[in-house]
């Protein structure tokens, strides 16, 4: 179990978060720009100080009389703009944070990047960039994984494989994770529990399988039908699912189908 | 024969003092640049009094630093050093008199690294020290020989706090620019001439260098 209970001053608001986190649960973090979600992550990392109590399973991360530096604290982040090493291969991002080069090279391969893995960051573009970093966080088997905007540069056929293949990572290894993100897609894909943050304090916080049964159904616009994806317009965002998802047999664009949030 | 002596002396006072301040101030520039304390603006100001305190200033104060009189002083007058009007004495004159010139291409390098990249590393249980090595110093290459090359061009040109700390001594502390001023002082005109050219020759090669490595390195 996480316990957190940090209070921050931002200016304009305070950061005053208050709440538990199971171990192995995957946090959506959602809120609107500049509501203190990033800095929640980094207050989280031990990236930036804060006053209050983190404690993450037995040991003490910050209290009144200290705060564990951030290398101390077994965590991955994937940064908003992913914070690649400029002098580094892929590869060497890699062998440089972590010896278990069998995980490395199965990392390398589940996130498609084996065969340009001698190229640098210079070299790729942001949907790699964005992969190496996670890939990056990974390879450490951290016990908390912190996410900023993690899939906003990949197209939709590599964000759903990574998004598969990451479900099955973090339950695997007992990951506790808290991910930023705008995208509800995301959100219903990997997250157990959503946290919605507005000027630095929450104000919802629900289990997804809760926001499942309150809003089960949504309206949608048929945007487009490409291969074996289908986009679609929804409360103002678009956003891509498998057209097997899809129980109608004919979709032309302009259709108006419900959609159920689990998907 | 012309006397390339004072050229040789030069050259190597500025190599020593350029690789002994490579290591001085590279954890000093690491260190202030990672640093938030409100005593950053003041051990700034501090490193940089040698910019703009005349050389007869630095000069006068060395002499008495490195006069028998002082606590260091006498320390290696024990030991039978003198530093005064020695080489051992331009290369300590020198140490203080171009310390600016490599610290702060070193620190603006470092600060202008993306703060992310550094924090990626002390996420992945870096220590501060393996981050620098491994991390930071790769990324600040056009820095880094901006300051090498700048400490060494400026220490071959140093002339004030030279002549004060070492006078001129042939084969000891005549560096060139010391030379100079002497063969100035004599008339030796053509002679002068002749250094002159070669100061000025070496001068703009060591520019044309930082600016022909600045631009590979921007292109890369």
């Amino acid at each position: 179990m996480m316990f957190i209970d940090i209070k921050k001053d931002l200016g304009q608001f305070t950061l005053k978060i208050e709440t538990k986190i199971e171990e192995g649960s995957v946090i959506a973090l959602m809120g609107e720009s500049g509501a203190g979600k990033s800095t929640l992550l980094r207050v989280l990392a031990g990236l930036e100080e804060s006053k209050g109590t983190i404690k993450f399973q037995d040991s003490v991360w910050l209290d009144d009389l200290k705060s564990l530096p951030v290398q101390k604290r077994d965590i991955g982040f994937v940064f908003q703009d992913f914070a690649l090493f400029e002098n580094m291969s892929i590869k060497e991002h890699l062998s440089f944070v972590s010896r278990d080069k069998k995980l490395a090279n199965e990392l390398l391969k589940e996130f498609k990047l084996e065969e340009i893995s001698d190229l640098y960051p210079r070299e790729l573009s942001g949907g790699q960039k964005q992969r190496v970093a996670i890939c990056r966080a990974l390879v450490t088997k951290p016990k908390l994984l912190l996410m900023d905007e993690p899939f906003s540069a990949l197209d939709r056929k590599l964000r759903f494989d990574i998004q598969n293949f990451l479900k099955e990572f973090l339950v695997k290894n007992s990951i506790t994770t808290v991910m930023v993100t705008h995208d509800k897609v995301d959100l219903f894909r990997l997250a157990d529990r959503v946290i919605e943050i507005k000027d630095g304090s929450i104000v919802l916080d629900k289990l997804k399988r809760e926001l499942v049964e309150r809003d089960s159904k949504i309206s949608a616009e048929v945007l487009g039908v490409e291969g074996e994806f289908v986009e679609l317009l929804a409360g103002g965002k678009i956003f891509s699912i498998k057209r097997e998802k899809i129980d109608k047999k004919v979709l032309k664009v302009g259709d108006l189908i419900e959609l159920s949030f689990d998907i | 024969m012309m006397d390339l002596y004072p050229f040789w002396l030069s050259f190597k006072l500025a190599f020593i003092t350029t690789v002994i301040l490579f290591f001085i101030t590279l954890p000093i520039a690491w260190s202030i640049s990672q640093s938030s304390s409100r005593l950053k603006p003041f051990f700034e100001a501090l490193f940089s009094l040698p910019i703009v305190l005349p050389p007869s200033v630095i000069g006068f104060y060395m002499l008495i630093f490195l006069s028998k009189n002082s606590a260091f002083g006498s320390f290696f007058a024990d030991l039978n050093i003198d530093l005064a009007f020695s080489f051992t004495g331009i290369v300590i004159a020198s140490l203080i008199y171009s310390f600016p010139f490599m610290l702060q291409p070193l620190q603006s390098g470092f600060e202008s690294l993306n703060k992310n990249m550094i924090e990626a590393s002390f996420v992945a249980k870096k220590s501060s020290w393996t981050t620098l090595i491994k991390v930071a110093l790769p990324n600040i290459k056009p820095s880094l020989i901006s300051a090498i090359v700048i400490t060494f061009a400026h220490t071959v040109g140093e002339f004030g706090v030279v002549l004060m700390v070492g006078g001129s001594i042939p084969h000891e502390t005549r560096v060139a620019s010391v030379a100079i001023y002497d063969l100035v002082e004599q008339m030796e005109y053509h002679q002068a001439h002749i250094y002159s050219a070669l100061m000025l020759f070496f001068s703009f090669l060591v520019l044309l260098l930082v600016y022909i490595s600045n631009k590979r390195f921007k292109l890369l």
